[in-house]
């Protein structure tokens, strides 16, 4: 087990004021472990990002892994030391 | 003739006054749909190699399509286009309003200039007449008295497209207003209308687009209504300007000069929150009968800064380029820059860069106070950005410098400047960071698209097969966010154009228009002997190095390889940038495929080809 800081960046006031979220995690952790752990530390997620019910977030949300995007649908190993981010979508204009 | 076309294209030569007007047959039509594709093909055939753009050689077009003037939601849209005096390459915008309907309603699908009149002029197309009136009382004039007095000569349901002074005075990053402050504002086409002295076009008229079949075109406009309700909700509230604050954080907007971190640079992003945007809101309005109204304007400024009533309300761009890229979060500046520029005719892409530019550069000890005549410009210094703003769209003192786009004011500059100049070919680039990636905005922006766009530096058009949609969309003369919107992607698109013009056409057909104005576009550019791999990209648009902090820490775009697969997909050359004869053919521009690939000339072998 290991303990990693997840940044979150530009969220919606509405949805979380945090900045980052500390989390422990297994060596290794995947997508789902991820997601899982951070709705359990910060459960206002849950919906608007997180899907309801389910380890996985929702369409367009993505984490930043040493500089690497993951959606929904992908997945990864983090390790102690990994950077990891969750990012907003963005629309145009 | 097919529907959804007036049928007429009308050239102005403004050097002697002689207007001929052309019919061209339904083939030339179908080819290339309209706005920048018939722009692009024009331009090709009867433009010389290598004319100045701001000379009476280039030539001005303002281009409607099919779908503008129909029941086709977001059917509102032209397209300008010349060669770009701000790149040296193609040059195109495009802006929403009523113009578009009305130029077709006054019977042309769109207008070309060539020459340069001696004294100011603006062309008045009534109701299938045209005719160049003197302008004399309207230049030196802002774009808001141009708009309202051509109002007051010519009656309300006259249609305005105009420059402001900063047009006049040829700034390179000048753009081209209607609806006081619907800008198309990019390629600088702004200072094209002010060496033409051209000040304005003005339409009116009471033709019908004609409809193929209108009952199924109205039918399907009911449903794209009901499909986007609750998207056309938030438009309708917010328009583009309600993730500011959030754009700020995500690293979606840039910040001071793209090199700094939201979280960390401008840690305190309320002021952009989208109610802000909306604080000093007066009424909401919208282009020619779009549903989702996304515009609105704002009553007078009564704090700070005393803009005046009717300035409209932000749309994201303007607020990413003064707000975060400036270190600003002072709204209120935001929408007094915004006025100014509006009201001076400049683009506020380029005109928050260049800002961003000059406060790094004074940051930095490279331009001082005794350069800017006593405007202090630290990061987020809002009375400082304002002031500057004004010196540029007048093109006083330091503004003067600025106003021609940060490329060329580093060069005037000097002292090292040129490395926080940060553009892609010339062009200040859109306010979307390409080192996000999964923007939500028709799969763009992405690093290429900034760096090989035959407009380099914009941020709606993507690069490679992606790109085919958002040409077709521009050639049809509509909206890319109400019409493009996901739920609207494919048979909506499809059976509209086929209910207005009557086509018949699948949707992979219509791509392949869409592939075909995008090769018009760099073929045109290729003729005037540009690579678009030599294009300069600021290292910074790409994380090249990446930022240590942040959201898009560690992030750098591949963007040698993200070309490399996207010109593999167009079949276009990997090093040359040239479509390959067989792509030419299958597009059927068989004429410039004989030009390009003549009969003898290899096509090239070996790795990279």
């Amino acid at each position: 087990m290991f303990k990693t800081i997840i940044y979150m960046y530009g969220l919606p006031y509405e949805i979380t004021t945090l900045r980052e979220a500390e989390v422990e995690l297994n060596d290794g952790a995947g997508m789902a472990e991820v997601v899982a752990m951070l709705r359990e530390k910060v459960p206002t997620l849950e919906g608007p990002v997180i899907r309801t019910g389910q380890d996985r977030l929702q369409e367009n949300y993505k984490f930043n892994i040493n500089g690497n995007f993951y959606y929904d649908g992908m997945d990864f190993q983090l390790h102690p030391g990994d950077r990891i981010a969750l990012l907003v979508p963005v629309t145009g204009g | 003739m097919s529907g959804g076309y007036m049928g007429k294209l009308l050239f102005v030569d403004l050097s002697s006054g002689k207007m001929t007007e052309e019919t061209p047959d339904e083939g030339f039509y179908r080819k290339y749909i309209g706005g920048y594709g018939i722009g692009a093909r024009i331009l090709y055939d009867r433009m010389k190699v290598g004319v100045d753009p701001l000379g009476p050689e280039n030539i001005f077009g303002v281009v409607t399509g099919p779908l503008t003037g129909s029941p086709a939601i977001g059917g509102a849209r032209y397209q300008a286009l010349a060669k770009s005096p701000l790149t040296g390459g193609w040059g195109d915008a495009n802006s929403g309003g009523h113009f578009g309907p009305a130029l077709k309603f006054a019977g042309y699908d769109g207008v070309f200039f060539t020459g340069t009149s001696e004294k100011p002029v603006y062309l008045l197309v009534d109701d299938g007449k045209a005719e160049l009136r003197d302008a004399t009382h309207l230049w030196g004039k802002d774009t808001y008295f141009t708009e309202d007095t051509l109002h007051d000569e010519h009656g309300g349901a006259a249609k305005v497209i105009c420059i402001g002074p900063a047009g006049e005075k040829l700034s390179l990053v000048a753009g081209i207003i209607t609806h006081k402050g619907d800008a198309a504002a990019r390629s600088g086409l702004g200072a094209v209308m002010g060496a033409k002295k051209l000040k304005a076009v003005v339409a009116r008229g009471n033709k019908k687009v004609p409809i193929a079949d209108m009952e199924t075109a109205n039918r399907l406009r009911k449903e794209h209504i009901e499909d986007l309700k609750e998207f056309m909700e938030h438009f309708h509230m917010y328009g583009t300007g309600s993730h500011g604050d959030l754009s700020a954080h995500s690293g979606d907007t840039p910040v001071n000069n793209w090199g700094g971190v939201g979280v960390i640079d401008v840690p305190d992003v309320s002021g952009l929150n989208k109610d802000k945007v909306i604080a000093n809101l007066d009424e909401r309005f919208g282009c020619w009968r779009c549903p989702a109204a996304c515009k609105a304007r704002l009553k007078a400024g009564t704090g700070e800064y005393k803009y005046p009533a009717g300035t409209q309300r932000l749309e994201y761009e303007t607020i990413g380029a003064f707000g975060a890229n400036c270190g600003n979060t002072n709204v209120e500046s935001i929408n007094m820059a915004n006025h100014l520029c509006n009201a001076y005719g400049m683009d506020t892409i380029s005109a928050g860069t260049i800002v961003a530019f000059a406060m790094e550069c004074y940051e930095n000890g490279i331009i001082t106070k005794k350069d800017t005549d006593g405007i202090e410009l630290n990061w987020g210094n809002h009375r400082g950005l304002v002031a500057l703003v004004e010196k540029m769209v007048k093109r006083e003192g330091i503004g003067d410098i600025l106003a021609d786009g940060v490329k060329i004011a580093a060069e005037k500059i000097g002292k090292g400047a040129e490395k926080y100049a940060v553009h892609a070919g010339g062009q200040e680039v859109g306010m979307h960071d390409p080192k996000v990636a999964g923007h939500q905005f028709a799969g763009m922006p992405s690093a290429a698209m900034y760096w090989v766009n035959a407009t380099p530096g914009r941020h709606t058009q993507a690069f490679g097969p992606a790109s085919f949609m958002s040409h077709l969309n521009n050639a049809l003369g509509t909206c890319m966010i109400i019409f493009m919107w996901p739920s609207a992607r494919g048979p909506y698109v499809q059976r509209v154009v086929n209910a207005v013009t009557g086509w018949g056409a699948s949707m992979e057909e219509l791509l392949r228009d869409g592939e075909r104005i995008a090769n018009m576009r760099h073929l045109f550019n290729l003729r005037e002997g540009l690579n678009p791999l030599e294009h300069y990209l600021h290292g910074r648009i790409i994380g090249d190095p990446p930022q240590e902090d942040g959201p898009l820490a560690g992030v750098t775009c591949d963007v040698r390889a993200e070309a490399w697969w996207h010109l593999g997909a167009l079949d276009w050359d990997r090093i040359t940038t040239v479509p390959s004869r067989n792509k030419l053919l299958e597009l059927g521009l068989d004429d410039i495929a004989e030009e390009l690939w003549p009969p003898g000339k290899m096509p090239r072998m070996g790795p990279g080809g």
